[in-house]
């Protein structure tokens, strides 16, 4: 699982962050600059809950199957 | 509603390109003060009607133009989310009020300008700047809560809500206590005076001081953000005055009047609901989740958009010039997007509301004004006992370009 946020459209409203701050992580200014990332199993639900959290659908989440 | 209640010399102003069928006359959104219908419960009931609708022009000095009213949240992100064809160059129409010209900074900025501000400001607003600030917000909250409590009521309006925002705006921009009284006074004027006079009254007290304030901090460089604005750099360059006036006024009419505006509602609502009131101070941890909810169900601001290249949106054709209102109260109690939105309920998951708009112009007080609600509310269940509306009085929700309570009689024992 990955999760893909849409930079343009990050308007640092910092939900996500509010959300899950064990999993997102903000810039100084409170914008979220992540590149794709992987989610650990045990936060999967807490990425969920922070992209659900974002105004401006600015998150994805990128629920891939493993290989094989 | 009905196109037969507007007058025909209203009609003629109306674009040819506006539909006949959408237009509607200009009292219908929260300015009609005349009706007894709660502005939310009225706005709710828009969003069974069209898509978009046309408010025709009016004879309101503060909204002479009539304006495309777009009332689905999904239509609302998509202007906010489009700035560079949905421009906010004098949005608010406060600098013309004092007789001025200069744009608010950077409200009033469309990108990429807009950015190059905002990337300036930033940093002094947001989390970890806000985070800093607690323990002086904590302290003003308390001072003004001590100064009531053992009295067993009070005007809230009077006694926390307007005076607070304020206090913590001294404390931003590095003003002196004995300020206070002059500010609480213009922005009665600026924000409240039903005539045009007052209005103007308060606009020129705020620019007054505002220009001197300018040239004692270019005098001498101080660390708060009055400071900041006349010493940092963009591009190089320091700001000039029209630009710094643009973040001192900037921070003026935002500052204040929509932190107070959401208190006394949010404060209404607790004095209204005991059973919630219990709940949270039984559980303070709930606090800034309720926050959330009572800045989706009560969003207060409208605001304005112009439209700088013909674009179709919401089904129909908005050609440049057009104004388009949006509601963030509307976007924030759209069925689509909120079950039950006229429900408070503080668990409400997801709850990704606009109270403080989509976009780039996303509210740079916004982390300032959540901590803000976050400590009234805690220190107010913390210190005071259970709240309710003095026996026999109505606290209605009063129509305009911003949602409030006009006044707020709380008791409780003493």
């Amino acid at each position: 699982m990955k999760i893909v946020v849409n930079h343009e459209k990050c308007s640092g409203h910092a939900r996500c962050f509010a959300a899950a701050a064990d999993f997102f992580v903000l810039d100084d200014d409170g914008y979220n600059r992540m590149p794709p990332t992987d989610v650990p199993k045990a936060l999967a639900e807490a990425a969920r809950k922070g992209a659900r959290a974002c105004p401006e659908r600015a998150i994805t989440v990128v629920e891939e199957e493993a290989p094989g | 509603m009905s196109t037969a209640q507007i007058p025909p010399e209203i009609r003629a102003k109306i674009p040819d390109h506006v539909p006949t069928e959408l237009v509607r006359p200009a009292g219908t959104m929260m300015f009609d003060k005349g009706s007894n219908t709660c502005p939310y419960d009225r706005m709710s009931q828009m969003h069974g009607g069209p898509r978009v609708f046309y408010r025709a022009p009016s004879s309101d000095p503060f909204n002479p133009q009539g304006a495309w009213v777009v009332t689905r949240a999904e239509d609302i992100r998509a202007v906010m989310q489009q700035p560079e064809i949905f421009s906010s160059k004098a949005l608010t129409g406060f600098p013309q009020l004092g007789g001025e010209n200069f744009d608010l900074v950077p409200i009033e900025v469309d990108p990429p300008l807009h950015g190059k501000y905002r990337a300036l400001l930033n940093p002094m607003f947001s989390p970890k700047a806000i985070g800093a600030m607690e323990e002086g917000i904590r302290t003003r909250a308390v001072g003004l809560i001590e100064k009531v409590v053992a009295n067993g009521r009070c005007e809230f309006v009077e006694a926390f809500g307007r005076p607070f925002p304020v206090s913590v705006f001294m404390q931003i921009m590095g003003l002196p206590e004995a300020d206070t009284g002059k500010l609480n006074e213009w922005e009665q004027g600026l924000l409240h005076s039903p005539t045009v006079p007052e209005r103007q009254a308060g606009a020129r007290g705020f620019l007054k001081y505002l220009r001197a304030l300018i040239a004692e901090r270019r005098a001498m460089p101080t660390d708060d953000l009055a400071g900041f604005a006349v010493s940092t750099e963009m591009e190089g360059r320091p700001l000039d005055d029209e630009e710094v006036m643009g973040v001192y006024y900037l921070m003026v009419v935002a500052g204040l009047d929509t932190v107070a505006a959401s208190l006394g509602l949010h404060f209404r609502h607790l004095a209204q609901h005991r059973d919630l009131q219990r709940r949270l101070r039984s559980e303070p941890s709930l606090i800034p989740d309720a926050v959330e909810e009572f800045l989706r169900r009560y969003a207060i601001v409208t605001t304005n958009r112009t439209v700088t290249k013909d674009i179709d949106l919401a089904g129909v054709a908005m050609k440049r010039g057009d104004k388009v209102t949006c509601s963030t109260i509307l976007a924030s109690l759209d069925p689509a997007e909120f079950d039950d939105p006229l429900e408070v309920d503080i668990e409400r998951s997801p709850n990704r509301h606009v109270a403080f708009s989509y976009g780039p112009h996303r509210c740079l007080g916004s982390h300032l004004a959540r901590r803000e609600l976050t400590i009234a509310m805690e220190e107010w269940l913390a210190r005071v006992p259970e709240f309710h509306i003095a026996e026999g009085e109505d606290v209605p929700v009063v129509p305009g370009q911003l949602l409030s309570v006009d006044a707020l009689p709380l008791e409780w024992r003493s």
